[in-house]
């Protein structure tokens, strides 16, 4: 599959981003750019400022000052969402009633490309079949998406999001209520993404430990930015600093148990 | 029995209404059920309320408005009363049920001051309350099938994305779905049914026909198509049978349509409850969850 990281050009930018909630400031002077290949680990304690730079990446909020590009266009004028691929922290927590079937959430991925006044064609039919397969859930194509498991909702919302050949995909805290055995298996799914199908990749999350050893870049978040780089130069001195309070890190090897 | 809805002209537009509105009220009842707005159409059924009492004042002056159906005049505060709604949730983001109660209170408030000054109660305005076979006219019928053409056309033209609103409408908005006109269409959409339900329902019972026939789908549905299958066919059960013993037993449409949507909801209840443990094993589902909705 595809993965030229010859000429890396950023896929987002972010300039001295401030963001200020009722005067209390949430976000001061954050500057990140994320390069074509990275796997990059957005960490921070709760709090610290994480979701809402993601929503400011998306478009959902505005900054109060600082420019956001993505794909060397401001955010404002953005159009190619299908480029970009987002599972948010929401949708481990939906309303698990909803009378969807897993293709059903699946293709709900392609209309934002398919255009307005389109239908849904064979082609993209195919389409979402093997996006399915791809994260391992098409034998549950046909399953309500409220009987499944938390993993394997997971699964599904990671195939939404991947259905429309994204060059990046953001994932907010997409761990949080998923058991510990499926954890790694997900982290698993990522990482091949990442380095098999060159996809870029945004996690964001709380959960240091485990991630670590999947990353390959980390940016620490509380506020303000406290480290970005690779995760090899990432000391546990960086976070502790960051937490307030020692953390002991993982091994940068996969498995190992927690902190 | 059916052979007197075809003889006469006022029972097969009450009829031809009916099976319209069996239609369109669970159609559109489907996202708003699964959007959590069943409140927002019972505000919307009393503004328009409000919009016919309203009428009824101005046409005893202005003679030229008698010509005119009332039920324009309800679909215009409808619609009115839906941009209102959407802007009040926008001024209390945190309490957004509130602009339910706002808009309902006073479209009453303003309809029973219409309605006093229009010299009280009268048989016509009744029959706007709850319904009634003998009421719907020829204009009527116009009114209902233009809202039906207008409603369908759009529902397929939108379909995928107002599915994706309904499911996650954060995620749609970043997918590039224009949410904010979408929604505002879907209001539209929703106060223009309302108004057409309620010649036959009623307004007091249009929210009813409106999520009774989804409350019993969403037992029996695994897919969203298969939503609007099931609602569509219990909203015309309940409508069909309920305007035929209406007219027998010469009560009030609305409630027995009602009753009838009501007591196939509860037969669906029971039957899932009794079935349940069958149902699970011979679909071998091992995590089958009762939904908490």
């Amino acid at each position: 599959m595809k993965n030229t990281i010859s000429a890396p050009a950023s896929i987002i930018s972010v300039d001295q981003v401030s963001f200020y909630y009722t005067n209390q400031p949430v976000l001061e002077d954050i500057t990140l750019h994320i390069k074509k290949g990275d796997f990059l680990g957005l960490v921070g304690p709760n709090g610290s400022g994480k979701s809402t730079l993601v929503k400011i990446l998306l478009g959902l909020h505005a900054p109060e000052s600082g420019t956001v590009q993505l794909f060397g266009t401001p955010v404002k004028k953005f159009k190619s969402w299908d480029q970009i691929g987002y599972v948010s922290q929401k949708a481990n927590s939906f309303n698990s009633g909803f009378p969807a079937t897993v293709f059903e959430v699946v293709a709900m991925g392609l209309y934002g490309k398919i255009g307005l006044f389109r239908f849904l064609g064979k082609a993209h039919k195919e389409k979402i079949k093997q996006t399915l397969s791809s994260v391992g859930m098409l034998e549950f194509k046909d399953r309500n998406i409220g009987e499944l498991s938390g993993g394997q909702q997971q699964r599904v919302f990671i195939a939404r999001a991947l259905v429309s050949d994204p060059e990046i995909l953001i994932l907010d805290e997409p761990t949080v209520g998923v058991d510990t055995a499926s954890v790694q298996a997900f982290y698993e799914l990522l990482s091949h993404l990442n380095k098999k199908r060159g996809i870029t990749l945004l996690l964001i999350t709380h959960d240091v430990g485990a991630m670590t050893s999947y990353v390959t870049k980390v940016a620490c978040l509380n506020k303000s930015l406290h480290f970005h780089g690779s995760t090899k130069d990432f000391e546990e001195s960086d976070m502790s600093s960051l937490y307030g309070h020692d953390v002991h890190l993982l091994t940068h090897e996969h498995g190992g148990g927690g902190h | 029995m059916f052979d007197l809805f075809f003889q006469y002209e006022f029972l097969r537009n009450a009829f031809l209404a009916g099976i319209i509105i069996g239609f369109l009220a669970p159609v559109l009842g489907v996202f708003i059920v699964v959007r959590r707005m069943a409140l927002v159409t019972d505000a919307l059924s009393h503004i328009t309320l409000t919009g016919i009492a309203f009428h009824l004042l101005l046409s005893q002056s202005a003679v030229f408005l008698q010509a005119i159906n009332p039920l324009y005049m309800g679909m215009a505060f409808s619609v009115g009363g839906s941009i209102l709604m959407e802007k009040l949730r926008h001024v209390y983001k945190h309490y957004q049920e509130i602009a339910v109660p706002i808009i309902m209170s006073s479209g009453i408030g303003l309809g029973v001051v219409f309605i006093s000054l229009a010299d009280g109660f009268n048989n016509d305005l009744f029959n706007y309350l709850f319904g009634s076979v003998l009421a719907v006219t020829p204009t009527d019928l116009t009114a209902i099938t233009a809202v039906l053409v207008v409603v369908v056309i759009l529902l397929v033209l939108f379909y995928k994305e107002l599915l994706f609103l309904a499911f996650d409408e954060e995620q749609a908005k970043v997918s590039g779905i224009p949410n904010k006109w979408l929604n505002f269409l879907f209001i539209v959409m929703t106060a223009l049914v309302i108004a057409s339900s309620m010649r036959i329902v009623g307004i007091l019972l249009v929210s009813a026909l409106v999520t009774l026939p989804v409350a019993a789908a969403i037992q029996l549905s695994k897919s969203f198509k298969q939503m609007f299958i099931y609602s569509i066919i219990i909203g015309e059960i309940s409508v069909i049978s309920g305007l035929v013993s209406a007219f027998y037993l010469n009560v009030a449409p609305g409630g027995m349509i009602v009753l009838i949507a009501l007591g196939i909801l509860l037969l669906v209840i029971g039957g899932r409850k009794a079935g349940g443990m069958g149902v699970r094993k011979l679909r071998g589902r091992k995590t089958l969850e009762w939904r908490k909705a």
